[in-house]
């Protein structure tokens, strides 16, 4: 393809040139020169895009348009003014001009300085230029200083002091009032020199940035302990890495070198402390206190080497450690009021003196002895903080003498010291052994004289023994429906009777009538006070014990027959379905029916017939008309005439029993007792074989007709 | 008729464990037995064959009852439920649970729309049959200890528990009868006429208690009953009162005189826990822990 020869070529081929130009030269300004019509974009004098919009060509009058928006003339998205409140905008000049219109106003502005610096502009130009700002500190109109004017703009007014507002009474109101300017004297702003070269703000208690501080003749220039004294400030960020040997005087914004062949924990014990001192955690932050603390007479507190614990550490940061010597300092400290204890009454007895020895029995002796021998020597009871030592040096029968015990002393004492020389050989003889400790024939101390309880007082005491039970678990307990002991009716009656007392349903003086008051009393019933006491513990227990199970759980139990019934039904080894009751009468042996039933005497005795109400639809399905039960009970037909049957029954059966009884010679003692009962009841004769009460004759028909009968009816049949 | 005093060459050696429960159909042609293998197996008696086996029951099964039409049977056991069988087609129609504890007795009422049960946890449950509700339409909560033993005949529920009371409950007089044995009952059965209740107890003694009045009629003694459920049974329209006993024996008195007629050596020394008698012809059936259910006839 041969190239045409551009015209020029062809002018300039005869200059032979070396040079050729081909092509149209490229208008560098123009881009749209050789761009063509529909590719080209109409630009402003700011190259700004001029037209947007449908199909590049059309006209949108955008943000570039200048409407002053980028979305146009497209109205803004409908707000809500309910949830956004229409904010009143404030509309300057400005917001409504063009920028022809802005331009000129531009134009027209000019920089004036203002009236009041006029003078200082004009004196500045004379003055030398080092006192400028001096003279700008001293002041403007009138001579007053910068920091006038800017106090009164902040509100202050001249008279009056700086600092908060106090309430003051104007006028019988009272109003919030600047301090005057006499009682401020400045006394909350220090006004001090400055002369370091520390920033502003730099508070002194800080700690300092200065290496230079710490270089105070430390060897190695770092901080030896006490050198420096300056505030401690617990600080953030205190590595264990970093932490120094005193921890006490440390800097925690110091930069140390990292030492790191430490181990935790494993700082020698510098020395014991008191070893009365203890841990008492007070805020450090009460330095007044401190140092009233020091002045109470403690040991020196405030002195940084006392102040560690018993094993050498220093305590806690952030506490501080107090004797427990000068307990009060604590109250001092937490600013409590501290009282005296409460002086012990004359007439108190310690209620370990009962305690320690169950067979001692409270005499008038007794407490006279223990009182005098209180009140003479103080050292009766040794005070636990005198010394520990002292308490050790006590002998087992000092210790028993000091609670009050009057057996206790016996411990300490051998057989042979109750053994005359006589005794003494014989059992020498008997074992073999010559080398027995001498007979001392001591007499035996007897606490028969002190057997006897007598007084308010010992009432008193004794009262007190009683185990206390929660009033609402006595009821509980009482009314659980199973009583323990059912083995021993008298052991149950005086269960019954300590919750009673318990519940507050009987007097608490009732339980005592169980104890016995001396080994002459033989009246049944009651315990020595050893045993008495021992079973009151032991209700205490049973009655947290016996608590009722409650509603679902309840359900799930059934009470056995009797309690001594253990095992009823199990499956035993060989998968047989294993019944055992045998021990089922044990327990039940006093009621007449299983006496009965153990006889072979079944038939009314061992019969029980009670109304049941079997459920409509278990009568439905059996075909059965539903029973009228209540008619049953209320018209006392079957269920009262068997309680009255029982009743006749009972004789019957002491009648029936007796003779068995002879038959089957059974124990006099049971025919005895029979025979005692059956006078004592009166003894009627009645017919074995007939039982009056369960064949009642049916009612006279007239009743009958009264009762359900028409009148009409009988009438018609008369 | 005389008494089958003659064991089978051959006996019913199909279950694994002990034998708990056996019981005739109504016919008298088909036995159920139940064990502690779980399953219930249905016999032939007379060709000692075995027809059907059912399992659904997640423990032993204690007790059986058939229902009037033999159609279907309900069983209990040591998973505290009660299924309600289909004999045919060998399915569980329904199951009862509610009970807290094993379930030692079951029974069906005449029309078979109720069932009685007697429970461990010392309560009888009467459930309906008829309806779809799986709650127990009554609750009967006067033993004081384990049912083991329950019978229902006619309008009255029969009881025995291990409290040692026999409890007759009469629906129609809405009256409940507690007899004392003052022995764990093991087992109540209902005479023929139903006048009379025949009354296991662990004293190794079986009473014959006379229902209006709760006298005792007669006492059967002679074997051992001291520790398991024993059950005793009827023979022959109430001629033979028929025990197993713990020795291994099975007993057989006379009703009238209380004298033992027949001592029958059949499952070794293990306990025979169940005699059934059959309800027509001159047929026992009994099982023990030894696994095996004899079949007695008379020649």
């Amino acid at each position: 393809m041969s190239r045409k020869r551009p015209l020029s070529t062809a002018q300039s081929g005869s200059t032979n040139a070396e040079s050729v130009f081909l092509g149209t030269p490229i208008a560098d300004a123009d881009e749209n020169a050789f761009t063509p019509v529909w590719k080209q974009e109409a630009r402003d004098e700011r190259g700004r895009k001029r037209f947007h919009g449908a199909f590049t060509g059309g006209f949108s009058a955008g943000y570039f348009n200048s409407v002053g928006s980028s979305e146009g003339w497209t109205p803004s998205t409908f707000k809500s003014s309910r949830t956004a409140r229409a904010d009143k905008k404030v509309f300057r000049p400005e917001d409504f001009m063009d920028e022809e219109d802005l331009a000129e106003q531009r134009a027209d502005e000019r920089l004036v300085a203002a009236a009041p610096f006029s003078s200082i502009s004009a004196s500045s130009t004379q003055s030398a230029s080092g006192t400028d700002v001096q003279d700008l500190l001293r002041g403007g109109r009138g001579g007053e200083s910068m920091g006038y004017e800017l106090l009164k703009k902040m509100g202050w007014k001249p008279g009056f002091g700086i600092g908060a507002a106090k309430s003051q009474v104007v006028a019988g109101r009272k109003v919030m009032m600047p301090p005057r300017a006499d009682e401020t004297a400045m006394s909350g702003i220090r006004l001090t020199q400055k002369l370091d070269t520390h920033g502003l703000g730099y508070d002194s208690a800080m700690p300092s940035l200065r290496s230079s501080d710490k270089i105070s003749g430390a060897p190695g220039g770092w901080l030896a302990p006490g050198t420096i004294s300056k505030k401690k400030n617990s600080g953030i960020g205190v590595g264990v890495v970093n932490e120094y040997e005193d921890g006490d005087d440390e800097d925690p914004y110091e930069i140390k070198p990292i030492v790191y062949d430490r181990v935790l924990g494993s700082k020698k014990q510098k020395g014991l402390g008191s070893g009365a001192s203890k841990h008492m955690f007070v805020s450090k932050n009460k330095p007044k206190l401190m140092s009233s603390l020091s002045s109470s007479g403690a040991t020196s507190t405030t002195a940084p080497k006392s102040r560690r614990c018993h094993d050498g550490r220093l305590p806690l940061s952030g506490f501080v450690l107090v004797t427990s010597g000068s307990l009060s300092t604590s109250s001092i400290l937490t600013g409590e009021k501290e009282y005296a204890p409460p002086s012990i009454p004359e007439t108190y007895i310690s209620g370990i003196l009962i305690m320690r020895d169950p067979h001692t029995v409270i005499t008038a002796e007794l407490i006279a002895d223990f009182e005098r021998s209180r009140k003479s020597s103080s050292s009766v009871f040794p005070v636990p903080s005198s010394s520990a030592t002292q308490q050790q040096r006590l002998t087992a029968s000092e210790r028993s003498r000091i609670l009050g015990s009057t057996q206790d002393h016996l411990q300490g004492k051998s057989v042979f010291d109750y053994m005359t020389p006589a005794q003494r050989e014989r059992f020498a003889k008997v074992t073999g052994n010559q080398n027995l400790p001498p007979a001392k024939s001591e007499v035996v101390p007897t606490s028969s004289n002190a057997d006897h309880i007598s007084g308010e007082r010992n009432v008193a005491a004794l009262l007190e023994l009683i185990p206390t039970l929660d009033k609402s678990q006595a009821s509980t307990a009482l009314s659980a429906g199973f009583m323990p002991y059912a083995d021993d009716a008298e052991k149950r009656s005086r269960y019954i009777t300590y919750l009673e007392s318990q519940s507050g349903t009987r007097r608490l003086t009732d339980v005592l009538a169980f104890a016995k008051s001396g080994d002459s009393d033989t009246a049944t019933g009651k315990l020595r006070l050893e045993d008495w006491m021992r079973e009151l513990k032991e209700f205490n227990k049973a009655a947290g014990l016996f608590r009722p199970l409650k509603g679902m759980l309840r359900n799930r139990f059934t009470s056995s027959a009797n309690a001594s019934t253990t095992k009823t039904s199990v499956v035993d080894d060989d998968n047989t379905v294993l019944l055992q009751g045998t021990d089922l009468k044990k327990g039940l042996t006093h009621r007449d029916d299983v006496r009965a039933a153990e006889m072979g005497m079944y038939g009314p005795l061992t019969r029980r017939v009670s109304a049941w109400a079997p459920s409509s639809l278990v009568c439905k399905r059996f075909g059965v008309r539903v029973p009228n039960v209540s008619a049953i009970e209320i018209s006392g037909g079957s269920v009262e005439s068997t309680a009255a049957a029982r009743e006749k029954l009972e004789l019957l059966s002491h009648q029936k029993l007796l003779d068995i009884a002879k038959d089957a010679d059974v124990s006099e003692e049971v025919t005895k007792r029979l025979q005692d009962k059956n006078i004592s009841s009166g003894g009627p004769k009645i017919d074995v074989e007939v039982n009056e009460a369960l064949e009642q004759k049916k009612a006279p028909r007239d009743l009958f007709l009264a009762v359900f009968g028409d009148s009409d009816d009988d009438s018609e049949k008369e | 008729m005389p008494f089958p005093v003659y064991s089978r060459s051959a006996p019913l050696k199909e279950h694994v464990g002990p034998v708990h429960v056996v019981r005739y159909n109504t016919t008298g042609q088909y036995v159920l037995s139940g064990g502690q293998d779980r399953k219930i197996i249905l016999w032939n008696p007379n060709s000692s064959k075995l027809v059907k086996s059912y399992s659904a029951h997640g423990y032993e099964v204690l007790d059986i009852a058939v229902s009037y039409d033999n159609s279907k049977f309900v069983s209990c056991g040591g998973d505290r439920t009660i299924y309600l069988w289909d004999v045919t087609s060998g399915s569980t129609t329904r199951r009862f649970s509610g009970h807290m504890s094993r379930v030692n007795a079951v029974d069906f009422n005449a029309d078979a729309s109720v069932i009685a049960s007697g429970s461990y946890d010392a309560k009888v449950r009467l459930w309906d049959t008829k309806s779809s509700s799986q709650r127990p339409i009554q609750l009967l909560e006067e033993a004081k200890d384990s049912i083991s033993s329950l019978q229902v005949v006619g309008s009255q529920i029969v009881t025995g528990s291990v409290d040692g009371y026999v409890r007759v409950y009469d629906l129609r007089m809405g009256q409940l009868f507690e007899d004392l044995i003052g022995h764990p009952v093991t087992s109540v059965k209902d005479s023929t006429d139903s006048a009379c209740l025949l009354v296991s107890a662990l004293d190794s003694t079986i009473r014959l208690m006379d229902k209006s009045n709760g006298t005792m009629l007669q006492s059967f003694k002679g074997h051992l009953n001291k520790e398991y459920r024993v059950r005793s049974s009827f023979g022959d329209n109430d001629v033979y009162v028929i025990s197993g006993s713990e020795d291994g024996k099975i007993y057989v008195w006379d009703m009238l005189s209380g004298r033992i007629v027949h001592e029958l050596k059949g499952h070794g020394e293990k306990v025979v826990s169940c005699v059934a008698y059959h309800p027509k012809q001159a047929q026992m059936i009994s099982c023990g822990t030894d696994g095996l259910i004899q079949v007695w006839d008379y020649t």
